[in-house]
Formats: structure tokens, C-alpha cells, sequence
């Protein structure tokens, strides 16, 4: 303490310009960063809009995809992807928040370090390849494209960024609050899920959102598994229709008005996330 | 600085010191010796292995699938140069070469960038501006890659090859990385469009770890008479770790990126200095031809080039932990990014 | 026989039989309603219990309709709770058991279900199942013979007609007691049921889904068709994936999917490691085209199969070249180095136009070859069509090759080239067509051929087909059924939709050798088609 006074002081003192116009220079340089995040984002929106708003309709939210020339629209590629999101989620939240406490509450020694070193290798894994592995998986033994496949194939991508960002915010509440806790006698499974993960919970839906925000745009691992459908499909044995697939099959077609229209679902894609976050937001917002 | 901060013990300390307190098969069942304890425990560890499971079976199961590569060619795959799938010749190393610079490139892009935009969204701007640009940014993340991919061809590529391209060469051309002609596709295309599709990932991360160092500290370094900057310095060192982690989930995404690079990054598998000539990445070559993929051969070169990335990855984040550590071995956080 | 009836009678329980004889026989299916016995065309029809005992119901009103409660009631007695989706998963598999003998069973819908014998003309051929009461012993015989080696492995022997003096309550223990193996065993003896001669289409108001996947290039041109004839026949529900073409022969080798697609015809070694003998059945064609972007050139450039090839390998650096002038005299050719692209994705594209250059330059074969994704010699890498579409239309003095759609669509220069008869041929659907008619005598007989270069003066020579996969004999007849309907129907009536979409219309003499193929498509050895 005394040292960084001393030193806060003297430079007070005698440096205080320097410091000053360093400090000014560093604010302006973040706010450039901030300026230019915020323009790339605005550009790449813009152009997304540009050049998908003519398509979006309410038709177009509704229907099936039709042929080339007939219209059609994005209906069962909405409620495919909203299918598979929750799916995922369902198998890929509490799985990678749990391995998260785990890592930051008990986390030490070997195991840990191995589990840690595991996941973030996984968050490297092309998801070509974590589709490929669980069409060998799951597909080929149920001889069958399913919702569940897909569901399961996004999961795997979200553990692992679930894991690492739980971790990270569960390691900044103060250990004052674990002792306090413990010291009243609470167990140690009530310290943890009354007190420990709700002062982490806006970190910890951070990592959610952005686990489901990055699975929401992939497009290779559901090839594989959830494969796609032209049709309304509720069932999570049979195949289903998402958003990316559908995204991905009119961007490379050579057909203006099918990239009119995946510019349009990708408008859409970035309007459920929005959605979706905005809610996990209201939800989770700090209490403490 | 770091004398600011008091050494704070891991959560897994504290629960530890309070094991050693208890007997000796309460420990062996929990460390607090409580039934829900060692069930909510259980639970949390299973889950951890699951983890390892996933990857366990992963690797287990693109082992198994590269085998006849991996006969084949041994070692020399990592050190071929030539990606013949005609002429069945297999060698990875252009594409080790690719993925690495490209990594490397966006994240050198990436991170300066992120951390401005976490510390401006943390310290500096008014509360109803953060909140927006806070969305804005994790909405940078569901973008789905084919559209960073088409952005990238339409509007990027010729932005980079009027604007960018050109003063470089005049400035820096000297530089071996600098030279050849411009055309827009290349490696300096690739690592820019993976910067902008990482910066998401880092921003979001950071944003939170700096947002969770308590106000406390804050107000103790103003208090001593810190300006903003030295405030935020403080503020940096203690979420380093966290930062760390941020980064190499960024790292991850910018290894296993597909659909976005192979776009315009121009799939020429071949080791060139210049950032303006084409390049290749492995999980590129993966999507490009495993569709495509007949024959044994060649799809057992193709799984092995995951198995690559792996390995690639593995040394990678090696290389990234002794470097976090390295960084901040004299503040307080322990690196275990 | 006749005590064994009455003890029957008791044990089935009054069943709306009071106004209907024991035995149901019109001379093409015959339900002996005690006896547990349904034949049909001489062929006996083996049932699990409960799947008899609705037959037996149906066949007590044949045309007329029998309330959906009434059949629970039937069939599964002692007061269980009427159960819509159970009686419908029975009615399901009893349907597809009778659909091949022209038995149908029609839905009425939330009301119950009727018997429908749509294939009464077939009487005579049925032989001796039209004879009366009197022969039905000998017919016996002789059917429980060969049946009796089909059931050898499955216990079916509580079903079988030489069991038939078993009293009733030891009949319906045994019954339950080997319901489990029923279960298992149902998918044989309904494929051995199905090896009989298949009478009837798909059944009515039964939905028949069929799930393809393949090629990407054909995949807007399969949309329309599925639409099309989606509306003809709503209750056959087809849908197609577009993977890749390597992705359509590892599905339909992994059975996963009912049949594939791939722009590129499947290696020797390739349909040797199916499971089955795999058909290629052509569907349309497609043209790849040289594309480039010069400023100031609007008339469109022209090349011979050696400057191609040469630009590709990289022999020739500039616009300027002396070789490329020699064909475009008059052309102002732009002094600048010529950026190549090429395909980065493995894909058929890419087969289709290294076959090419294979074929017209030695040099090429011997340094390149022809593959989904060569090594390529000069060049950047697009990814798919829109990608190499996206790069030429960003880049000044690019050279490549898309599908002629994507260069019609981007509304991009597209190249003349120098045809093996020496003409310069533009690339349009017609020329492609003349490619495969041209190449019709070295047509072989499955279909697997190579149109490039073809001879002929008007014969584009960068053409090839796309093709659907289908298995050969088809496990189950009703989806095989709706799979061959639809193929037949998409080489006749859809390849109308074919022009449109800028693919090219197969020539007459490929859509009869590919009708000969959909004809030899069977299920259990009977064709599907006649």
C-alpha cells in the first residue's frame, strides 16, 4: 500500500501532466475502439439489411420454403431453429455451467487442469468435425437425421464456452461471500447455488448468450445431424429445418431472389438472438 | 500496483480450509462432510468429466478414422507441403502454416480492440449508452459465418484491396510481409474477418471480468489519487486471468472457424511471408472437401488433419498459458488460463 | 372343425358377426374369420392377433365404413380405453402388409376406417383363390409348405394353419407369450409378405415420406419438382437435402436417406462397398462455363481446349498472350497478369471441368488429373459457385468457371470454346443437350458416362449429368413405390421445369434407357413399376 501511495503522490506531484495527457489519450483510444467495434457491427448490420429487407414480409415468417420464382418463406426454419436452440440448451447449459463450479469451487489439482485444458481445446474444434462425430454417434446407429442429433451436436460446441465463462465469473465473487455464507453453516451445495452462482448470474447468462448466439449461426454441424426439411416438423426423431441450413442453401444457390431471402433470414436469425438475449438479460440482471 | 490489492484465496481454498477441519471420512466423502455436499458434488464432477468424455470419444474417434492415414504417411504428414488428392499425397504443413498465421493475426487485431471496447463499455461511457452497445456487440456473435463469409467477399476484400493494400506496400512494403500483389483474397483478408468475428467473443468476456472487479478497488486507487487510466490498469490486473480465458476462447473460435476465412482467405495451400498472397486453414480444407470426400485414403487424411488441429490447438493454448503467466506472474492472479 | 368354430365364436366374442357368414371370400381375399386364416391370391397371410382381429372386423363390412371405436372394441377386448394412436400404428402396419395384393384399407377421417379391394380384375390371375371352400384344403397345403420355411426361425407356429385344432385360450397364450417375437419379427415377414406381386400404390390416406440427399448444384431444380408434384400427390411427402454430392453416396450407402444425388457418377469401388446394386438415373444436365472479368471487353472471348488448359496450369501468365490473341482477333486484350480462380470446395464443378482439361491436354493429365478437388497448379480458391462468382465479379483480369446458371443469373461473360469438331460453341442449354446426344453411342448401359469433349458441330463440350442414386431392390415396397413414381415423373413431366432453371432437358434416347432403369427397380425381385 504504501509503495503505490508514495507513488500515486509523488507522481501528483511532479508527473501530474504526463499522467494527465496519458490518461486522455488512453480514454480516447478506447473510445476509438468502442467507435470502431460499434461501426463494423453497424456496417455489417447495415449491409445484412440492405440488402435483406425487402424480402421480410409476414408471409415470408410464416410459410415453407417455395421453389425459385414462388416466393415461400423461413416458418419451419424458425421453429426448427428455435427447436434445436432449446435443445441444446437444455443439454448444454446446465451440463457446462455445472463442470464451471465445479472448475471454479473445486477445481484443483490435476483433474481440474486437465478438465480445463480439455475444454478449451474443444472450443477450437471445427464444428464440422463435432458434427461429424456425432452423425457417427447418433445418426448412424438410429439410421435417422433427427432434431436430437443436431441438438446434441450444438451442445457440444456450447459446453465448453459455458464451462470457461462460468468459471471465470464464479472466480470473481469475493471469497468474503462463501465465508460469510459457510460461516453461518451452510453447506456447502447451498453456499454455492443460494449465494455464489445468483452474485455470478449476469456473468454467467454473458457465457450463456453467447454459447447460444455462437451455435445459432453455425451451420456445419447441423448438415449432418438435424439435415434440414421443407416442412413444419415438431418431432425430435425425425429432421428438422434451421435457419443456418436454410441460410447457407440460398446464399450459394445462383438465385437473386433465394439471397434476397437469406440475407432476409439472416435479419430474422439476428432479431431471435437479440430477442432471446434481451430476455435472458431481464431475467438475470444484477441484484446485488 | 499489485500491493493494492490483498491476495485473495481461491474459492477452493476457502472451502478446503474448512475441510481440514472436519474427520477424516467426512473429508473422503466431502470435504465438509455433508451427504448433499458430496452429491452436489458428485454431480458438478461428473459433469467435469463429461467434458473430458466428450473430447475422450472426439479424439478416440477421429484416431480411429485417420488410422489409415496416419499409417501411411506417419510423420511426414506434418511436414508435407503437397495436397494432392488425385495423386493420394497428403502433407499438412501449408495448412499448420495458414491457421496458425491467421490465428495469430486476428487475435493481435482482435484483442487491442476488445479490450478498448470492454474498457469503454466498463469505465468510461454513461450507463444508458453501455447497456445498447453491450447487445450490439454479442449480436456481432450469432451472425451465422457464411454471411461474415459474403460480407467479406462483397464489401471487405475490395475495401482492403483499394484502401488498405496499397499504402501498406508503400509504407511497409520492404517488409517480407508486405509484398506480392494485392487482390483483396489472402491471409491479411482472413485474419481480419476472423478479428471481427472473435472481438464479440473477447468484448462480452472482458466486459463482464472487469464489470465484476468490486467498485471497491476502484474507489481505494481514486481515492489514492490514481487518474482513470491508472484506475483501469489496476482494474486490468485483477481480472488478468479472466482476460486470459476471454482471449483463448476467442483463440478457439479463430482455429475452428470455417465457413467465414475459407471465403476469402483464397485456399491455396501453400507457405508464403506475405500477408497478401492466399493461404489455407485446416478447418477450411476440412469443410471445403469433406463433403466432396470419396475414397479411403483420402478421407482418412482429411480426419487426420482434424486429429492436426488438435494438436495444433493443444500447443497453442500451451503457448498462450505460459505466456498469460508470464505476463502477470509479478501481480497477484495466479495464471491458470 | 365346426366345435372348433364355436368355441372360437366364444372366445372372440360377438363381433358385429350376427348378419355375416364365418367365412369371407370373395375370390381374391379370404378371411376365415375363426380360424385365424386370410389369404389372399392363394398367398396365406400371416397376422399378429390383434391385426387379424380388425382384418376380421373389416373384412365382416367390405366397402362400408366401421367406426374407429367399434374396431377398438374388436380388438383389443375387455374395456381398455379407447386409444386413437394404437389402433392407428395397427392399421398402419396392416395397410402396408395388404397394399401389395390390392388390399386397401381407406381412412375415414375421425370416423373409422373401410376395406377397399381396388384390384378385383387381378381375379383370374389369382388362380386357384377363386375357387370355393372345397379347395381351400389342398390350397393349404401346399402354401403352408412354403410358408412353413419362412416362419422355420420365427416360431410363428401358433399362426399357422396346421395348428389350427389348438384350442383357442392355449392359441391366445401362446400368442402373448410370443408377442415379443412377433414384434421383432414383423419386419421380415413383411418383406417376405411384400415378395408377393404388388398390386396396389400407395396406400390412401397413408402418408409415404421419402427422405433424399445429394448434390447441391440440381437442388433448386428438386425443390420445384418436390413442390410440383407434391401438389399432384399430397399424401407422398419427399424431401431433398442438399449436402454435397460425396454426402449423397455416403447416405444412401449408410441408408440413411431413400435415395441420393451427385453430379458426378459413383467409382467402381464406390458401389462396390454398398450394401445393394445402386442405380444411376440421370435427371438433368448441366453446363460449366468459363467466366472472366476484363474491362473494356464486351465482346465475348473465345478459347481453345489447349489455351484453357494452359491458363490453368499457369503456362500462360497474361492476357496478352500471343495464343489467347490468336483466337480473338480484334479483341483488345488488357496487358495485365491473369488471375485464375478456381474451386477451394471439393465439388462436382470442379470433376466435371478437370475431366475436361484432362481429356483435351496430356500435360494436364499428367501433372493434374481430374478430381473433385485437384491440386491445383495457379490460382485462388472461391468457395462454391458463389464464391468463384463473388471473386471473378470482384477482381479485374480473373479467369474461372461456374455452372452456367450462376453465370446467367450474375448476368456474367461467359466464353466460347473450340468443340472437338473445331467449332467455337456457346454455352446454352441446347448445345448441352446435343453433348449427351451426341455422346449416345458410348452411352454404357448403367448410365455412368463422361460427356465432355463430345463430337457433334453443335455440342458444348464442358457438359455432364446429374444423377439421383436409387437402390436397386427396394426394402420397402410402398416407399419404393413412391420413389419410382416420382423418378418416372420427374424425367417425363419435370423436366419441363428444367429450362427455367437453366439446367439442360435430357435428350429423348437417355430418357428411355433412363426409363429402363426405373423399370428394373423391384422390391422382394417384383418390379415396382408397371
Amino acid at each position: 500500500m504504501t509503495t503505490a501511495e508514495s507513488k500515486f503522490t509523488k507522481a501528483a506531484g511532479r508527473g501530474g501532466a504526463r499522467r494527465r495527457a496519458v490518461n486522455a489519450v488512453t480514454s480516447a483510444l478506447t473510445a476509438l475502439c468502442a467507435f470502431a467495434g460499434v461501426a463494423v457491427l453497424v456496417l455489417i448490420l447495415g449491409y445484412i439489411a440492405w440488402r435483406g429487407v425487402s424480402s421480410l414480409s409476414w408471409q415470408f415468417l410464416i410459410d415453407t420454403p417455395k421453389p425459385v420464382g414462388e416466393g415461400g418463406g423461413i416458418g419451419n426454419a424458425i421453429l426448427g431453429t428455435l427447436i434445436l436452440l432449446a435443445l441444446a440448451s437444455a443439454i448444454g447449459l446446465p451440463v457446462g455451467i455445472a463442470a464451471g463450479v465445479y472448475l471454479s469451487e473445486f477445481g484443483r489439482g490435476w483433474f481440474a487442469g486437465v478438465v480445463r485444458f480439455v475444454s478449451d481445446t474443444l472450443t477450437g474444434v471445427p464444428s464440422i468435425v463435432t458434427g461429424v462425430f456425432i452423425y457417427t454417434l447418433i445418426v448412424l446407429p438410429m439410421k435417422q437425421f433427427s432434431a436430437l442429433a443436431g441438438g446434441i451436436a450444438l451442445a457440444v460446441i456450447m459446453i465448453p464456452i459455458v464451462t470457461r465463462t462460468t468459471e471465470e465469473m464464479l472466480r470473481l465473487v469475493p471469497a468474503s461471500l462463501r465465508e460469510g455464507a459457510l460461516a453461518l453453516g451452510a453447506p456447502q451445495w447451498r453456499v454455492t447455488t443460494g449465494v455464489v452462482l445468483p452474485a455470478a448470474a449476469s456473468g454467467i447468462a454473458t457465457g450463456a448468450m453467447l454459447a447460444v448466439a455462437r451455435v445459432s449461426g453455425e451451420t456445419a454441424p447441423l448438415l449432418f445431424t438435424a439435415f434440414g426439411s421443407r416442412f413444419f416438423s415438431y418431432h425430435l426423431d425425425q429432421p428438422v429445418a434451421s435457419l443456418t441450413v436454410q441460410i447457407f442453401n440460398y446464399a450459394v444457390s445462383p438465385y437473386d431472389e433465394w439471397h434476397a431471402q437469406a440475407w432476409a433470414a439472416t435479419l430474422v436469425l439476428m432479431t431471435l438472438i437479440l430477442v432471446v438475449n434481451v430476455a435472458v438479460r431481464f431475467m438475470t440482471r444484477k441484484r446485488f | 500496483m499489485s500491493k493494492l490489492q490483498p491476495e485473495p484465496p481461491g474459492p477452493a481454498a476457502v472451502y478446503g480450509a474448512r475441510a481440514r477441519a472436519g474427520g477424516r471420512w467426512r473429508r473422503a466423502l466431502s470435504p465438509t462432510g455433508n451427504l448433499g455436499d458430496a452429491v452436489f458434488r458428485g454431480v458438478l464432477f461428473g459433469c467435469a468429466l463429461l467434458v473430458i468424455l466428450i473430447v475422450g470419444a472426439m479424439f478416440w474417434e477421429i484416431g480411429a478414422n485417420a488410422r489409415l492415414s496416419l499409417e501411411r504417411f506417419g510423420f511426414s504428414f506434418l511436414t508435407g507441403r503437397s495436397w494432392d488428392p488425385i495423386q493420394d499425397e497428403f502433407g499438412a504443413l501449408p495448412f499448420i502454416y495458414g491457421t496458425l498465421v491467421s490465428s495469430v493475426l486476428a487475435l493481435v487485431l482482435a484483442v487491442p480492440v476488445s479490450l478498448g471496447i470492454a474498457i469503454y463499455l466498463v469505465e468510461q461511457s454513461p450507463r444508458r449508452l453501455s447497456r445498447p452497445l453491450t447487445f450490439l456487440v454479442e449480436l456481432l456473435a450469432a451472425i451465422p459465418s457464411v454471411v461474415y463469409g459474403l460480407w467479406g467477399i462483397f464489401v471487405l476484400a475490395p475495401f482492403l484491396r483499394e484502401y488498405v493494400g496499397p499504402p501498406l506496400q508503400k509504407w511497409l512494403g520492404w517488409l517480407p510481409l508486405f509484398q506480392g500483389t494485392v487482390t483483396g483474397i489472402g491471409l491479411l483478408t482472413g485474419g481480419v474477418i476472423l478479428a471481427i468475428m472473435v472481438t464479440p467473443i473477447i468484448t462480452a468476456v472482458v466486459r463482464d471480468v472487469l464489470a465484476a472487479v468490486p467498485v471497491s478497488q476502484r474507489e481505494a486507487a481514486l481515492a489514492l489519487g490514481a487518474t482513470k487510466w491508472e484506475t483501469t490498469r489496476i482494474v486490468l490486473a485483477n481480472g488478468a486471468p479472466g482476460i486470459a480465458g476471454a482471449i483463448i476462447l476467442g483463440l478457439g473460435r479463430a482455429i475452428g472457424e470455417t465457413m467465414a476465412v475459407t471465403m476469402v482467405i483464397g485456399n491455396r495451400p501453400e507457405i508464403s511471408l506475405s500477408l497478401f498472397d492466399p493461404s489455407y486453414t485446416i478447418a477450411s480444407v476440412i469443410a471445403n472437401e469433406f463433403t466432396e470426400a470419396t475414397g479411403d485414403l483420402y478421407l482418412s487424411a482429411l480426419v487426420e488433419l482434424g486429429l492436426v488441429l488438435f494438436l495444433v490447438t493443444f500447443v497453442v493454448n500451451g503457448a498462450a498459458r505460459l505466456l498469460v503467466w508470464s505476463v502477470t506472474r509479478g501481480t497477484s492472479g495466479v495464471a491458470r488460463a | 372343425m365346426s366345435s372348433d368354430s364355436t368355441l372360437t365364436k366364444q372366445a372372440a366374442g360377438a363381433c358385429g358377426r350376427d348378419d355375416v357368414a364365418d367365412v369371407y371370400d370373395d375370390g381374391h381375399l379370404r378371411v376365415e374369420h375363426d380360424n385365424y386364416y386370410v389369404a389372399c391370391r392363394g398367398e396365406v397371410l400371416k397376422f399378429p392377433r390383434t391385426e387379424f382381429l380388425l382384418l376380421s372386423r373389416l373384412a365382416r363390412s367390405v366397402s362400408r365404413t366401421v367406426r374407429a371405436e367399434e374396431l377398438w372394441a374388436c380388438a383389443w377386448r375387455g374395456g381398455k380405453p379407447y386409444n386413437s394412436e394404437s389402433l392407428h400404428v395397427h392399421i398402419y402396419r396392416l395397410r402396408s402388409k395388404l397394399a401389395p395384393y390390392g388390399v386397401h384399407i381407406e381412412t375415414m377421417v375421425n370416423v373409422g376406417y373401410r376395406l377397399v379391394l381396388a384390384a378385383r380384375g387381378r381375379r383370374e390371375s389369382a388362380g386357384e383363390c377363386g375357387a370355393g371352400p372345397a379347395f381351400v384344403n389342398t390350397n393349404l397345403g401346399r402354401d403352408s409348405d412354403r410358408c412353413n420355411t419362412l416362419r422355420a426361425s420365427s416360431n410363428f407356429s401358433a399362426l399357422s394353419p396346421t395348428d389350427r385344432r389348438m384350442t383357442p385360450l392355449t392359441r391366445s397364450a401362446k400368442m402373448r407369450a410370443s408377442t415379443a417375437l412377433l414384434l421383432t419379427c414383423a419386419v421380415a415377414l413383411a418383406s417376405a409378405c411384400s415378395g408377393q406381386p404388388a398390386g396396389g400404390a400407395v396406400g390412401p390416406g397413408g402418408e409415404v415420406r421419402l427422405q433424399g440427399a445429394g448434390a447441391t448444384f440440381p437442388n433448386p431444380l428438386y425443390q420445384k419438382w418436390l413442390s410440383e408434384y407434391g401438389k399432384l400427390r399430397p399424401q407422398v411427402r419427399i424431401d431433398y437435402q442438399s449436402i454435397g454430392s460425396g454426402g449423397g453416396i455416403k447416405q444412401i450407402k449408410e441408408q440413411t436417406v431413400d435415395f441420393g444425388a451427385s453430379d458426378a457418377p459413383m467409382k467402381d469401388e464406390d458401389l462396390k462397398s454398398a450394401p445393394g446394386e445402386l442405380l444411376h438415373i440421370p435427371t438433368v444436365l448441366g453446363a460449366v462455363v468459363i467466366t472472366y472479368n476484363l474491362q473494356g471487353v464486351a465482346q465475348p472471348l473465345r478459347f481453345s481446349p489447349e489455351t484453357i488448359a494452359d491458363i490453368f496450369l499457369g503456362k500462360i501468365k497474361r492476357w496478352d498472350d500471343e495464343r489467347i490473341k490468336a483466337d480473338n482477333a480484334g479483341v483488345n486484350l488488357p496487358a495485365a497478369d491473369i488471375t485464375v480462380v478456381h474451386r477451394s470446395d471439393g465439388s462436382g464443378t470442379s470433376a466435371v471441368f478437370t475431366d475436361y482439361l484432362s481429356k483435351v491436354s496430356a500435360e494436364w493429365k499428367e501433372r493434374v488429373g481430374a478430381g473433385t478437388s485437384p491440386n491445383w497448379p495457379v490460382g485462388l480458391g472461391g468457395k462454391g459457385n458463389e464464391g468463384v462468382t463473388g471473386q471473378v465479379k470482384q477482381t479485374p483480369n480473373t479467369v474461372g468457371y461456374v455452372e452456367l446458371a450462376y453465370a446467367v443469373q450474375n448476368k456474367l461473360p461467359v466464353a466460347l470454346i473450340k468443340n472437338a469438331s473445331g467449332n467455337f460453341v456457346e454455352p446454352s442449354l441446347d448445345a448441352v443437350t446435343a453433348a449427351a446426344a451426341e455422346s449416345l453411342p458410348t452411352t454404357p448401359e448403367d448410365l455412368r458416362v463422361s460427356i465432355t469433349n463430345a463430337g457433334g458441330a453443335g455440342a458444348y463440350p464442358i457438359s455432364s449429368y446429374t444423377y439421383i442414386l436409387a437402390d436397386k431392390e427396394q426394402k420397402d415396397a410402398t416407399k419404393g413405390k413412391a420413389l419410382v413414381d416420382f423418378l418416372w415423373w420427374g424425367i417425363h413431366e419435370g423436366e419441363r421445369f428444367a429450362k427455367d432453371l437453366e439446367y439442360a432437358p435430357l435428350p429423348p434416347d437417355i430418357v428411355r434407357r433412363a426409363e429402363a432403369k426405373i423399370n428394373s427397380i423391384t422390391s422382394g425381385g417384383q418390379p415396382l413399376r408397371q
